[in-house]
């Protein structure tokens, strides 16, 4: 649906960004974040795995930076992240990326200079096995997801030791190769607990609050996940996780339960992607030939990855195998127009 | 039977059915039985798990799907047999990739290769007929052999016909008239329209059945009349004695003893008609089910008296090696740069030569395959670092005390690396070789590092040979 009015809350679908050809478009859109002003950063693994030295490094992993209205700005660490699992922007408005590849988090700039880098493979304090999800509070205490660790870990952004909770399980408060992570308003640290197909909302210290996702409930009230990817927190407290497993984000309420979810409409080209058609007659052709039923399919997640809000509750969600990232805009002042009463 | 008896049996079926096993595991095996072994494979309980698909795609997302590459969907099979706990699965489904060969180079989207081979993996000891019907409904498959164009008034021959002769019946159990009628029945077995590529990436080809396009016409198949469509034609092909003889030969071939060529096999008599008879009841009493045909094959005395009966193929050497040293377990980056050294070996995953799949046997090495063959191995045997490598060293380091002559260096290594079964003649030149440095001493870290990177040049000289090269 373009338009979703659910509980008193109204999302619109409101544009996609990138497409998969082409230098500044995607190839596998990865980890987002975002500024409170709309500025997007975007990774993307691109082809390295295996088209990367038949084209001298150009389909390699890189870190974009755009304006969430779709124009695009910078581009950053290509060639040097590999396996980028999670994107963090502190309150000097640097970037910071994880590596799942190479155990390390590193820092960019807005002209994609380095600024920073910490972090080395092993299980002790100051190591990582896979870092994954990043995010950083109000005062730049960067936490950083240590997956194969099963823990969080809490730095500096000059990326000093402070501390570090979590253990492996299914328990409460026990994590199991956790993925994407964020940290709303009031501090909260939520946790996509990617093998336990649930996400856990933590007090700063560790201490566990809110469950998110049915696994483990006797009956699915619909709020079921299947590893799930990120998480993101709105202005008015909803949470949305991206559900990788079953191509959606999901939406619940800040106590746990489920109010819907969005499946991805993306049914018109974004600007890069027009581009391409309008200069292909062939492309333009083809798609002529689409039934309108079958152009809901082109609007479907496939593969969702990523997810961040920002200060306007404008939500990008990266869409990893369809090359693209998906808008939508949550509505504070929706109003059912009469006609449709 | 001895010990070292059980273990080489056990060893035999692990290559056979799976891709080989280490001395732990092969100890493991003998303890808990060869029968019930043989059942784990052919029907292992469903807590035992494949490679964890969800982690390759989250940290390698571009390996889910392909294009005119196949390196990806390769790198994605290479995953999935080097990590699976049910092997056979991997086996089956490499078995029905030869049978049912179908290509890239003409499929040219590779997606659809990846959900075949996945198919495979899912139904690849389950009803053959079950099977035959997902090959027809198959889009790779549909347009590899051109049934998208088979119409009503204009019907194609080419899927018709290698479900005859390559897919159930094999040469000579059927005439050109056999042919043109299945085809007629075959007709409005098609793909429908899918969604263009670009910009948003590929999508995929769905199987459509288009009435306006069938022929619904009576038509005379195999001496039965009637208005078939594509599922009678697959009934009738069952009732054929020759299709249960045609698929078990294959089954023989690929798992027992290296066979003629598939195209000979009309004027070749198989190598072991009574073992072909006993599976083709097997196959037909059971209603065409694979499991029991591969327990009584796995079980049978012709197969326990074939070690070594059969060339490896380029993907079991990879395989086999990978999981015997340890190299490239869980998701690593290497794995597509690694999928395509069975490729330079003679066998390209995704890409069969044709639709009779690969020349198998001695016709897997050639001059240029061999050398690629043998430097994948020994590259990785000789690297003491890898974990099953170290594993090989140590045993070998326990087996006789802090002193060892070059003899039971030979010995021990060619012992742990299969049992293999060398000549005299192989031995005494890997004894030559290993006498020129004198005996091994495991006394202090300097000798035991020189003695270590010594075992790893045998494993390597091992690799080299004309014995190791049979499976």
């Amino acid at each position: 649906m373009l338009t979703k009015s659910v509980a008193g809350r109204t999302w619109h679908f409101s544009h996609s960004i990138g497409h998969f050809v082409g230098p500044e478009g995607f190839t596998h859109s990865t980890p987002i974040a975002s500024t409170r002003d709309g500025v997007l950063y975007v990774a993307d693994t691109g082809l390295s795995e295996y088209a990367g030295s038949a084209t001298g490094g150009a389909l390699g992993s890189v870190i974009r930076r755009r304006r969430i209205t779709d124009e695009f700005l910078a581009e950053m660490g290509r060639g040097e992240v590999i396996w980028p699992e999670g994107l963090a922007l502190c309150q000097d408005g640097n970037v910071w990326c994880t590596d799942a590849y190479q155990h390390f988090v590193v820092g960019y700039d807005r002209e994609g200079n380095e600024v920073g880098r910490w972090g080395e493979f092993g299980s002790g304090e100051g190591q990582f096995n896979r870092p994954s999800g990043i995010a950083f509070d109000a005062d730049d205490t960067a936490f950083v997801v240590d997956s194969l660790n099963h823990r969080v870990q809490r730095y500096t952004k000059d990326g000093q030791y402070l501390g570090s909770w979590g253990s492996e399980g299914s328990e409460e408060g026990q994590l199991s190769q956790p993925w994407g992570m964020t940290i709303d308003q009031e501090g909260a640290v939520f946790i996509a607990d990617w093998r336990n197909d649930r996400v856990q909302k933590f007090a700063p210290d560790g201490e566990f609050l809110v469950r998110f996702g049915s696994r483990f409930d006797d009956v699915d009230d619909g709020g079921a996940l299947n590893r799930p990817a990120d998480v993101a927190v709105d202005s008015e407290g909803d949470v949305y996780v991206v559900d990788w497993g079953n191509n959606r984000v999901q939406i619940y309420y800040p106590d746990g339960d489920i109010i819907c979810g969005l499946y991805g409409d993306a049914r018109v080209f974004s600007k890069s992607a027009q581009a391409v058609m309008d200069v292909n007659a062939d492309y333009m052709r083809a798609f002529n030939r689409v039934t309108p039923l079958e152009l809901i399919n082109l609007g479907k997640f496939d593969r969702p990855r990523g997810i961040a809000i920002d200060g306007q509750d404008r939500i990008a969600v990266t869409d990893g195998a369809r090359g693209r990232v998906q808008v939508y805009v949550k509505d504070h002042d929706y109003v059912i127009p009469q006609f449709n009463a | 039977m001895s010990n070292h008896d059980e273990i080489a049996l056990m060893a035999h079926l692990m290559r056979r059915a799976g891709f080989g096993a280490d001395r732990d595991q092969l100890e493991r095996l003998v303890a808990q039985g060869y029968e019930e072994t043989v059942e784990q494979l052919v029907d292992p309980p469903a807590d035992v798990p494949r490679a964890d698909i969800d982690e390759l795609f989250r940290y390698m997302p571009s390996l889910a799907s392909g294009g005119p590459d196949t390196t990806p969907g390769a790198a994605n099979w290479l995953y999935h047999m080097v990590n699976t706990q049910r092997p056979l699965e991997e086996k089956m489904a490499l078995f029905w990739h030869h049978v049912f060969a179908t290509g890239n180079s003409k499929v040219d989207n590779d997606n659809h290769l990846i959900a075949q081979i996945d198919m495979w993996r899912d139904h690849g000891m389950g009803n053959y007929r079950d099977l035959l019907v997902m090959l027809a409904q198959n889009p790779a498959m549909i347009y590899w052999l051109d049934n998208h164009e088979n119409h009503k008034r204009a019907p194609n021959e080419n899927w018709g016909r290698e479900l005859l002769e390559l897919f159930s019946l094999g040469v000579g159990h059927y005439t050109e008239k056999d042919v043109f009628e299945c085809a007629r029945a075959f007709t409005g077995w098609t793909i429908g329209p899918k969604m263009p590529r670009v910009p948003n990436h590929r999508f995929f080809f769905q199987y459509e059945f288009r009435p306006e396009e069938h022929d619904y016409g009576q038509k005379e198949f195999l001496g039965h009349r009637g208005n078939f469509d594509g599922f009678d034609i697959i009934d009738i092909i069952l009732e054929q004695p020759a299709c249960p003889r045609f698929i078990v030969r294959h089954l023989y071939n690929f798992f027992v003893a290296d066979e003629t060529q598939v195209p000979a096999w009309n004027i070749e008599p198989p190598r072991d008609p009574e073992a072909i008879e006993e599976l083709a009841g097997v196959f037909v009493d059971s209603g065409f089910e694979l499991k029991p045909v591969l327990r009584t094959l796995f079980n049978s005395d012709f197969f326990k008296e074939a070690m070594f009966q059969k060339v490896r193929s380029p993907i079991e050497t990879v395989v086999g090696t990978l999981r015997m040293t340890g190299d490239l377990q869980g998701v690593q980056r290497e794995l597509p740069q690694v999928s395509q050294a069975s490729a330079h070996m003679g066998q390209s995953l995704h890409n069969p030569p044709s639709v009779e799949g690969w020349q198998t046997g001695r016709d897997w090495i050639n001059s240029g395959a061999v050398v690629g063959r043998i430097n994948f191995v020994a590259d990785r045997v000789s690297n003491t670092e890898l974990p099953g490598v170290r594993r090989i060293v140590e045993r070998v380091a326990a087996s006789n005390g802090q002193q060892m002559t070059a003899d039971q260096l030979v010995d021990q290594c060619v012992d742990l690396v299969g049992p293999l079964d060398v000549s005299e003649q192989t031995r005494l030149e890997l004894i030559s070789h290993a006498t020129e440095e004198g005996p091994l001493s495991w006394a202090g870290d300097d000798n035991w590092s020189r003695s270590s990177e010594r075992v790893g040049e045998m494993l390597a000289l091992i690799a080299a040979t004309t014995e190791y090269q049979f499976g």
